[in-house]
């Protein structure tokens, strides 16, 4: 019966410290995709003339699964024609793909390059393209920096608080 | 008596030395410190009784009252 409640206290502490960890790590993971697929996005508009609702459709099928929702929604919302805009649709999807793991900033560079999104030539475009991936780079360092330095302590002190505990109602 | 408090102080002792690396390995010398005074004030309370037993015994065998 201890030893029962002893693998119970170390399995949620641990397991808590791991879900905090993983916070920063997705973070860093989301960013890294969402750069790489604006790179293709920004290039299939520049050589592609393809519609920018089966040109969305095309990058969601090659982009990481924990970027591939807002990808897929928002070319979803603009082929089926209810006539939104790009930037609109974008928004749409952005609103409904946040799921607590990026900050507020990464949201809102996401959300300010939707708002030039289709609304110009294909000069601007790219412009537009290069300086969200800028920002989106900076972010990622930024991330990296913050992971590197909270991803195993907050893993440690989920085991340590665990024993802790153990140790002090044993 | 018994040995066990022993251990268990030992255990208490280890453990906060660990969680002192692992923050000021990571650029937290405050929490480091609140962990360390944390451990010493745990580590007092579960002493405490036993001192005052001691003194209380000090105080009968050279009859200080």
């Amino acid at each position: 019966m201890k030893l029962l409640g002893i693998v119970l206290v170390i399995f949620s502490t641990s397991s808590l410290g791991y879900l905090f960890a993983l916070k920063y790590k997705m973070r860093h993971w989301i960013l890294k995709s969402m750069i790489s697929s604006l790179n293709l996005f920004k290039i299939e508009i520049t050589y592609s003339k393809a519609p920018l609702g089966e040109i969305l459709m095309a990058i969601s099928r090659s982009s990481d699964k924990s970027v591939k929702f807002v990808f897929s929604k928002t070319g979803m919302i603009l082929s089926q024609n209810e006539g939104y805009t790009a930037g609109e649709a974008w928004e749409i999807a952005l609103k409904e793909w946040d799921n607590g793991y990026l900050k507020k900033e990464d949201i809102e560079i996401l959300r300010s390059f939707g708002f030039g999104l289709g609304n110009s030539d294909v000069y601007n475009q790219e412009k537009n393209f290069d300086l969200a991936i800028e920002l989106l780079k900076r972010q990622l360092s930024n991330a990296e920096e913050e992971s590197k330095k909270n991803e195993k302590l907050y893993k440690n002190i989920g085991v340590l608080a665990g024993l802790a505990i153990i140790i002090l109602f044993l | 008596m018994n040995i066990d408090i022993i251990f268990k102080i030992a255990a208490i002792g280890i453990l906060v030395t660990v969680l002192n690396q692992v923050l000021i390995r990571s650029g937290r010398e405050e929490q480091a410190m609140m962990v360390t005074l944390a451990g010493i004030v745990v580590v007092l309370m579960m002493v405490i009784n036993m001192i005052n037993n001691l003194f209380n015994a000090v105080k009968t065998i050279f009859q200080l009252y």
